[in-house]
């Protein structure tokens, strides 16, 4: 039996005022304010869900997996790893610009 | 009957579970408010300044319905390619 490998599929849209937009369950997001942005989100089967991060400092699901595992899941050493998930200090919310000078 | 628990209520008036000087998000989720418990659904609402990015994430089990009330914004999903099509081959 030959395995096919699993391909992503991204889903891109711009939103403006009054649009909808339905995320599914487990399915990763990200949203970027091209403008000074508000909007609100009902959550449907809500009880006990949780928000997991996969860059940032803060509910980083990534971070929390032990080096080991780390290692054999990325091409990166485990240090390089942990290297490039310390690299975001920040959580939650960041400037959509990348940082021109690393220090 | 009502009750007091079918008063309205402020999404606003706990602090927010994310806040710093890009972006602040306010929750309340089923287990805090009785009217969402009957309903399983929490509300959040988001205010972003611009050129900001709330990071990638995925929610454990809740669908989100997102509504923009104010600005723009790109968004970009991430999902799996069906690859039944090949299985039947």
């Amino acid at each position: 039996q030959e395995e096919q490998p699993l391909e992503v599929r991204k889903y891109r849209a711009e939103l403006s005022e009054q649009d909808i937009f339905v995320i599914p369950a487990g399915y990763p997001v990200v949203v970027n304010a091209t403008s000074n942005l508000n909007f609100f989100a009902i959550g449907i089967n809500a009880e006990n869900n949780q928000r997991n991060f996969l860059a940032g400092s803060q509910d980083n699901v990534i971070s929390q997996i032990p080096s080991q595992v780390q290692e054999l899941a990325f091409p990166g050493s485990a240090q390089a790893v942990e290297k490039l998930l310390k690299n975001q200090r920040e959580s939650y919310f960041v400037d959509a610009q990348p940082n021109e000078k690393e220090e | 009957t009502i009750s007091s628990e079918d008063k309205p209520f402020n999404l606003r008036s706990r602090d927010p579970i994310y806040s710093n000087k890009l972006g602040k998000l306010f929750e309340i989720t089923p287990e805090k408010n009785p009217q969402l418990r009957d309903l399983d659904v929490f509300l959040s609402v988001v205010d972003m300044n611009e050129g900001a990015l709330f990071l990638p994430h995925f929610n454990s089990k809740a669908i989100v319905v997102l509504v923009i009330n104010e600005g723009e914004a790109n968004i970009e999903l991430v999902g799996i390619k069906e690859q039944q099509q090949r299985q039947q081959q």
